[in-house]
């Protein structure tokens, strides 16, 4: 026999929740609930995160993680996006085109937000491939 | 140019005021989490994520991280002897 090591997952939800939604995370297997503060912060030099790290330990914060999401001279997340409009195939439904909704690296939610306000599934099963060019 | 900025995520409710000292820029109006712990597999994730979505509950990421509390056991595999 050899050990390996489990895995879990954390699921995050926007906000704060009372002791009744807290009973409910509880019945539905979650074994703990905390709550985690999410912010940016602009730093002056490229290799700050153990500056960040000291200046969290100063304030007596727990650090859950660092990410640097936007480097010097390099736009990264316009040319993400721009690299993966390239890439991606546009795909269209039968009720018309399919958006895929993403987070961004600095947070941003892109995508459909109408679907998201309508709590509905996007529903992209059925998707296909966009036609390119105009039937002969 | 862009300055290189950082995403930070620290337990619990940081005040108002720490932010402004730091500098931070908020992410989203709230940016406050809730975080789920301990969800055991891939299957309860999906059972979770279809009740919060029952419940209309929006859900910002989702991770998945090691368990120290979750050690597998897994057979070993018996070496081959090579038959002549």
């Amino acid at each position: 026999m050899s050990r390996s090591l489990g895995f879990s997952y954390e699921v995050s939800l926007p906000g704060e929740f009372g002791q009744a939604y807290l009973a409910t995370f509880a019945d539905l297997g979650v074994r703990r609930v905390a709550a985690a503060s999410v912010f940016l912060l602009v730093a002056q030099s490229a290799e700050a995160i153990p500056e960040i790290a000291a200046m969290l330990q100063a304030r007596g914060l727990t650090i859950l993680g660092i990410r640097r999401v936007s480097t010097p001279g390099n736009d990264f997340s316009a040319e993400r996006t721009a690299r993966s409009r390239d890439l991606t195939p546009a795909l269209v439904t039968d009720n018309g085109p399919c958006l895929l909704t993403a987070r961004s690296r600095t947070g941003a939610l892109h995508g459909a937000p109408s679907l998201a306000a309508s709590r509905r599934p996007p529903t992209c099963a059925a998707a296909r491939p966009a036609p390119t060019g105009s039937p002969g | 140019m862009v300055q290189p900025m950082y995403e930070i995520r620290v337990a619990g409710i940081v005040p108002d005021e720490d932010l402004k000292d730091m500098g931070a820029v908020r992410v989203a109006q709230d940016q406050v989490n809730t975080v789920l712990y301990g969800v055991s597999d891939q299957t309860a994730l999906y059972g979770l994520l279809e009740r919060l979505r029952a419940l209309g509950l929006d859900v910002v990421e989702v991770r998945r991280v090691p368990d120290l509390s979750a050690v597998v056991d897994e057979p070993t595999q018996p070496e081959r002897e090579d038959q002549a």
